[in-house]
């Protein structure tokens, strides 16, 4: 048995992980296969003996190292050959245009908090910079790690070369669609052109004027994640194994996403 | 150089059309929505080849809401429109319209918050043309235009340059900042200002000149009265203004030019109308050639009278039905167009 928390950003990241899990590493989501909810800040998946919760922190990006910190400092005692015991913590984020390990920094500053509690916890930085090795006296071990939405490479309308899901999401529809991206980077462009520089516009919007072009049923950015991740009728078949799959291979994404969701 | 036939298919009202027969000056006449003004817009997109603003221009134009006027560019439920320009010896413009792609975008809930207030429009124009042993193409997909709230998606591959230049006049009075000088200048690199002063003259017999003043920081066309205070042309009336772009772009279309002119008898005075045939038919002799709409019989007989020494020829009338959506169009050529004008007059007068 294993237990692991997963702290996001916000309700995207929540039904993006769900699709991810469901079917890239054959989870179950809320105890009823294929049915992932939408728009949730919470969710429960399920892998083999693996039971995964995913929260949304509270204010969304900026609020995630103090959710990360606070977390795991509620944990229940990590007791060798308890079923509740948590062996892993992760959490997810858009890295956006922080410099690399900016926003892991961040976390690790928060976790510098968890030293100073009753039940002082003992933490070790990985040279990768995105791991750590949390310990309470007399206890099991804890695995923490970040992950990044990424897609590298891909540029859009002249948007700024930022990090994100929403980007990962365009990529994975730029795959899908070929045809149609040059039309969605023309829109960009000329809307960014005819905006104030001060008001740039985002990988978000992107994504929305993909969900206007492809699928013509969308009515609002809610579960767009969803969508675009797995339940949008790709052209030509397992839209995931043809176009999603392959995107997070190429950002590098399965990895760590393995690490969060392999069966014991 | 001269177009000498059109044809249309599935652009706005016209499923399928042709009209042949096309000379030096060319009359399009027929009731109201008979086609004559899509005639002028395939020809215009056909004009503006690659540059699809222009385009979009041209076929926005009518007003409506972005996208609901996108979608009536293209006839009935047809996918693309094809408009082309036939000259001597197979010679061929053309250019193929579709809309692959219009989309409510600001209607889905987030778009606003991300800024995307307008509907998306892709407008596709593909030009080509054989023209005069010139041989280009391009594709191209238009751009975001904030005053009427839409935004288009362009693309450009290629260049495309009309092998002809082509000035083009709709039935709005020139109001846009800079036209009025603009115009000027054409005249006067055509050298033509004294010419069109002497015509305006007929309507305004103390204007003697015209000329471009600064005042504060922008540089502004006066009327010159003598010694009188000098009057900025913009605040003149519609017909002056109009006349003055109808004479800057056909004098500026100079030899081998095509112009197409929609109505140009709106807005004008009698006199200026008599003027205006003397300019079209002063261009005609300099080998422009003027493509035309009307529904004025005045102006169709000034067309018709040859001037004593005149020895060029006469415009054709085209008299266009649509039934359908099938444009046919009868070319009556200048002297059978002045023993048919009993015709022609119960033509614009039913």
């Amino acid at each position: 048995m294993s237990k692991r928390l997963v702290l996001v950003e916000g309700p995207d990241d929540v039904a993006a992980l769900l699709e991810i899990g469901k079917r890239m590493f054959g989870a179950t989501a809320g105890g009823v296969p294929g049915v992932p909810s939408r728009m949730e800040r919470d969710a429960t998946l399920t892998v083999g003996a693996a039971t995964i919760a995913v929260r949304s922190a509270k204010n969304a990006k900026d609020g995630l190292p103090e959710a990360v910190m606070r977390a795991v400092d509620q944990l229940p005692p990590l007791v060798a050959g308890d079923e509740a015991r948590h062996d892993r913590v992760a959490f997810v984020f858009d890295p956006d245009g922080d410099p690399p390990n900016a926003f892991v920094d961040r976390v690790h500053g928060a976790l510098g908090a968890l030293s100073s509690v009753a039940s002082p916890w003992s933490i070790a930085r990985d040279a990768s910079g995105d791991r750590w090795n949390l310990s309470r006296a007399g206890e099991e071990p804890l695995a923490l790690r970040g992950v990044a939405w990424r897609a590298d490479g891909l540029t859009l309308g002249g948007l700024d070369d930022l990090q994100n899901l929403e980007r990962l999401l365009c990529r994975v529809l730029g795959a899908a669609y070929p045809a149609l991206e040059p039309m969605v980077a023309r829109w960009l462009g000329e809307v960014r052109a005819a905006r104030p520089p001060a008001k740039a516009i985002k990988w978000k919007a992107a994504v929305l004027l993909w969900a206007a072009l492809v699928d013509e049923g969308a009515t609002s950015d809610a579960g767009i994640a969803s969508r675009f991740l797995g339940q949008h009728r790709f052209p030509g078949g397992d839209g995931f194994a043809r176009f999603v799959a392959p995107q997070l291979d190429a950002a590098g994404l399965r990895e760590p996403l393995a690490w969060v969701f392999s069966t014991p | 150089m001269a177009i000498e036939r059109v044809t249309i298919q599935n652009l706005r009202g016209i499923r399928d059309g042709v009209v042949e027969g096309l000379s030096p000056l060319s009359i399009l006449v027929g009731p109201n929505n008979s086609g004559k003004s899509t005639v002028l817009e395939g020809l215009w997109t056909v004009a503006a080849g690659a540059n699809a603003k222009v385009v979009w221009e041209t076929l926005l134009r009518r007003g409506g809401p972005a996208l609901h006027a996108a979608r009536h560019v293209l006839h009935g439920t047809t996918k693309q429109a094809v408009a082309e320009a036939i000259g001597p010896d197979d010679q061929r413009c053309r250019v193929t319209l579709s809309i692959p792609a219009t989309r409510n975008v600001d209607r889905l809930r987030g778009a606003r918050e991300e800024g995307l207030t307008e509907p998306m429009i892709s407008l596709r124009s593909e030009a080509e043309f054989t023209w005069a042993g010139q041989q280009n193409s391009s594709v191209s997909v238009t751009q975001v235009d904030r005053e009427r709230r839409f935004a288009i998606c362009f693309m450009e591959k290629g260049t495309y340059a009309m092998p002809f230049p082509t000035g083009i006049v709709d039935v709005e009075a020139v109001r846009a900042p800079g036209a009025l000088e603009d115009a000027y200048s054409k005249l006067e690199k055509q050298r033509r200002v004294a010419r069109v002063v002497q015509s305006l003259q007929r309507a305004m017999p103390t204007l003697t000149d015209l000329r471009i003043l600064k005042v504060d920081e922008d540089f502004v066309l006066h009327a010159i009265h003598g010694d009188a205070p000098t009057v900025p042309t913009y605040l003149a009336g519609d017909g002056f203004k109009r006349f003055l772009e109808v004479a800057a772009q056909v004098y500026d279309a100079g030899k081998g030019g095509v112009v197409l002119l929609e109505e140009p008898e709106s807005f004008q005075h009698p006199r200026y109308l008599t003027e205006l045939a003397v300019v079209l038919r002063d261009a005609v002799a300099l080998g422009t050639q003027v493509i035309l709409s009307t529904h004025s019989m005045e102006l169709i007989d000034l067309l018709l009278q040859r001037p004593e020494g005149d020895v060029g020829p006469l415009p054709t009338v085209h008299r266009l039905r649509l039934t359908d959506g099938v444009l046919r169009a009868v070319a009556v050529s200048g002297e059978s167009a002045r023993y048919a004008r009993e015709e022609l007059a119960q033509d614009l007068r039913a």
